[in-house]
C-alpha cells in the first residue's frame, strides 16, 4: 500500500485552505481529499493540524478508509455520493467528488450532531469541487 | 419606499465577522437601515465573544438602528445553507415605526420577563397593523447538583431526585425554554397584533445560547421588536411531521404540564418505549432514541396546527416535555425528510418575486435531518426568486395569526413575505 501524503501540495494550496477551515470546527477531527491508497490532499499542517483525540486510532481508520475507497470506485460512475463507517468511537464521512474516484473524507465523534456537520461539509465539497474545475 | 437586504460573513475572528456582517448587509441599501436582525452559530462564542462579535457589527452599524437577534444552529440565504457564521437582515422604510424592548430571567419567570420588556415600550396599542418579531432564549441541558449536566437518568432514584429540583433548575436559568408560556402572555397583551419567533439554541449541544439586543449580549432574555407598518405581508406555517397511524394515547402530566407520570396508566418511561418499539435491553437502539427523540414527538391539533410536545429528558421512571402539553390525550407523529421536502417545496412554490422579502423560520431538526441535503430546499426557494431571503434554524418556533390562538411548534416551518 502506497500512501503519498502531500505530493505536489504547496502550503498556499487553495484546497488544503479549505480543508483548513472544515477542520477549524470542534467535531472535526481530521480531514481530506483522497483517493483509494493515496491521500490526495491534506491541511495545510499535514497530519499536525489533526485534533489530538485521533492520533491513537488514525493508523486503524486509515487502513478502513482504503477498503471503502473500493467501493467508492467500482460505484461512483454510478453516482454513489456519500459514504460512511462507524469505527470504534469514530465515524468516517465520504463525501465523493461526482464521476471521480476522489472524496472529501472527514473523521468526527461517532455522537457528533452530523446533520450540522454534513452542512459544512457539503459547502466544501462544492468549494473543493469549484477549485477542481477552474484549475 | 420599502428596501430590505440580507447579508453574511464566514469570518471564523468574531469582531471581523461582525463587521462584515453589518457591512454586506447594509452596503446594498440606499437608505439608513430601519432595522437589523442579527443571527450568528454558536462558534464565535469560542472566536473572540459575541461581545465582540457585537462591537464588529457596530463598527459598521448606523448608530440607533433598533437591532435584535440571537444565536442558532444554521442559517439558508442567498448565497448558500451554513451552520458556521453569521447574517443579518435589514429592511428600511420610510412607513414603519419600529421599538424593542428586553425582558431578563426567562426561565426563571416568565411572565416577569415579558412585562419588563413591555416596560421599554412607549406605545402599548395593537392592532392588526402591528407586527411583533420575537427572540427568546432556548433551553438549556440542567446542571443538576451531583448528579451532573443530563437529560437521561436512568436511575429510579436519581429520576426522583432529578424531578424535585426541577423548580430549582429554574430558577437558576436552566431546562425548558418556557417560550410557551412566553407567547401565550405576549398574546394576551397583543391579541390583534401578528407575531413570528424563534427560540436561540447552539450546535445542538443545548448548553449556552445568546440573544442580542442593541450593543449587549444576553442570556435567558427576551427580545421583542415591534413594527407598526402599513405594507402587506402574508404569514404560512407547515410541517414536516406525519401522524402516526393508531390511537392516541392517555398522558397523566403533572401541574406544570410538562412532567409525565403515566402514559396509558402505565409508568411513562417504559410504556414510551413501547409505544416507539425500543427494546430497553438493546443498548444501540437506546443510545439511538436518546439522540433522535426530536423525530417521534406526541402532540395534539389546534386550529389543524400540530402542537408538537418533545420528550426533551427521560427522569427515570417520568418523561419530561421540552413544552407543556395542552391535552391529556396525544398521538405520536414522526418527522421524515419525505415530508419535510414536500411542505417545503408547497412552500416554495407560493414564493415569487413580488415578494420584496422573504423571512422563514424553521426547526432545527429539518437541518439535522437533511445534513448536506439541505441544498434541495435552498434549489427549489432559488429556483423561484432572486430577491433576498433568509432561512433561520432555530430550537421553537412561534407564529400567531391575530385569531386569538398562540401556536408554539417544533418541526415547523414558519414564513412571513413581504
Amino acid at each position: 500500500m502506497l500512501y503519498i501524503v502531500g505530493d505536489g501540495i504547496r502550503m498556499d494550496d487553495p484546497i488544503a485552505k479549505v480543508l483548513d477551515d472544515l477542520l477549524r470546527l470542534e467535531d472535526i477531527l481530521a480531514c481530506m481529499v483522497a483517493r483509494q491508497n493515496m491521500i490526495s490532499v491534506m491541511p495545510s499542517d499535514g497530519t499536525d493540524s489533526f485534533k489530538p483525540e485521533i492520533h491513537q486510532t488514525w493508523d486503524i481508520i486509515h487502513r478502513a478508509m482504503d477498503d471503502v475507497f473500493t467501493v467508492i470506485r467500482e460505484y461512483s460512475q454510478a453516482g454513489l455520493t456519500e459514504m460512511e463507517f462507524r469505527l470504534q468511537d469514530y465515524e468516517a464521512l465520504f463525501y465523493v467528488f461526482p464521476d471521480t474516484e476522489n472524496a472529501l473524507v472527514a473523521i468526527v465523534p461517532a455522537l457528533a450532531n452530523k446533520g450540522l456537520l454534513e452542512v459544512e461539509m457539503e459547502n466544501a465539497r462544492r468549494e473543493i469541487q469549484k477549485i477542481m474545475n477552474e484549475g | 419606499m420599502f428596501e430590505s437586504s440580507v447579508g453574511m460573513s464566514r469570518e471564523w475572528d468574531a469582531r471581523k465577522a461582525g463587521q462584515e456582517v453589518a457591512k454586506s448587509t447594509i452596503e446594498k441599501l440606499n437608505h439608513s437601515p430601519s432595522l437589523f436582525l442579527l443571527f450568528s452559530t454558536i462558534h464565535y462564542k469560542k472566536h473572540g465573544g459575541f461581545e465582540e462579535f457585537l462591537k464588529g457589527v457596530w463598527d459598521v452599524l448606523p448608530e440607533d438602528t433598533p437591532l435584535i437577534g440571537g444565536t442558532v444552529a444554521g442559517f439558508m440565504n442567498q448565497y448558500g445553507c451554513f451552520t458556521r457564521g453569521a447574517t443579518g437582515l435589514a429592511v428600511c422604510s420610510e412607513n414603519i415605526d419600529v421599538e424593542i424592548g428586553i425582558g431578563h430571567n426567562t426561565k426563571r419567570n416568565p411572565k416577569k420577563a415579558v412585562e419588563e420588556c413591555f416596560s421599554n415600550f412607549e406605545n402599548l396599542d395593537d392592532d392588526k397593523n402591528q407586527f411583533i418579531f420575537e427572540v427568546v432564549s432556548g433551553a438549556v441541558i440542567p446542571n443538576f447538583p451531583k448528579i451532573g449536566r443530563q437529560s437521561v437518568i436512568k436511575s429510579k432514584s436519581a429520576g426522583e431526585a432529578s424531578i424535585k429540583l426541577l423548580p430549582l433548575i429554574s430558577r437558576l436559568n436552566m431546562g425548558a425554554d418556557r417560550a410557551d408560556e412566553i407567547l401565550d402572555d405576549i398574546v394576551n397583551h397583543f391579541p390583534e397584533s401578528r407575531l413570528i419567533g424563534m427560540t436561540c439554541m447552539d450546535d445542538r449541544k443545548f448548553i449556552h445560547n445568546y440573544q442580542f439586543f442593541n450593543d449587549e449580549v444576553f442570556e435567558n432574555a427576551l427580545c421583542l421588536m415591534k413594527l407598526r407598518c402599513d405594507f402587506n405581508y402574508k404569514l404560512n406555517t407547515s410541517f414536516g411531521l406525519v401522524e402516526k397511524q393508531g390511537n392516541a394515547f392517555d398522558f397523566e402530566l403533572y401541574p406544570d404540564k410538562r412532567l409525565v407520570k403515566k402514559i396509558n396508566d402505565r409508568k411513562a418511561t417504559e410504556e414510551l418505549f413501547n409505544i416507539v418499539g425500543i427494546d430497553q435491553d438493546n443498548v444501540r437502539m437506546l443510545d439511538r432514541f436518546y439522540s433522535q427523540s426530536f423525530y417521534y414527538p406526541f402532540g395534539c391539533y389546534k386550529n389543524n396546527f400540530i402542537h408538537a410536545c418533545i420528550v426533551s429528558g427521560l427522569l427515570g421512571e417520568k418523561v419530561y416535555f421540552a413544552n407543556q402539553a395542552d391535552k391529556t390525550k396525544l398521538n405520536l407523529f414522526q418527522l421524515t425528510g419525505k415530508q419535510i421536502l414536500k411542505s417545503t417545496g408547497e412552500l416554495s412554490a407560493s414564493l415569487s418575486d413580488d415578494f420584496h422579502l422573504s423571512f422563514m423560520i424553521m426547526c432545527e431538526t429539518y437541518i439535522e435531518t437533511l445534513g448536506g441535503q439541505i441544498y434541495k430546499i435552498y434549489d427549489s426557494i432559488k429556483k423561484r426568486i432572486n430577491n433576498p431571503f433568509l432561512v433561520l434554524f432555530v430550537g421553537g418556533e412561534s407564529v400567531y395569526y391575530g385569531d386569538g390562538i398562540p401556536h408554539y411548534l417544533y418541526e415547523s416551518l414558519n414564513s412571513l413575505t413581504i
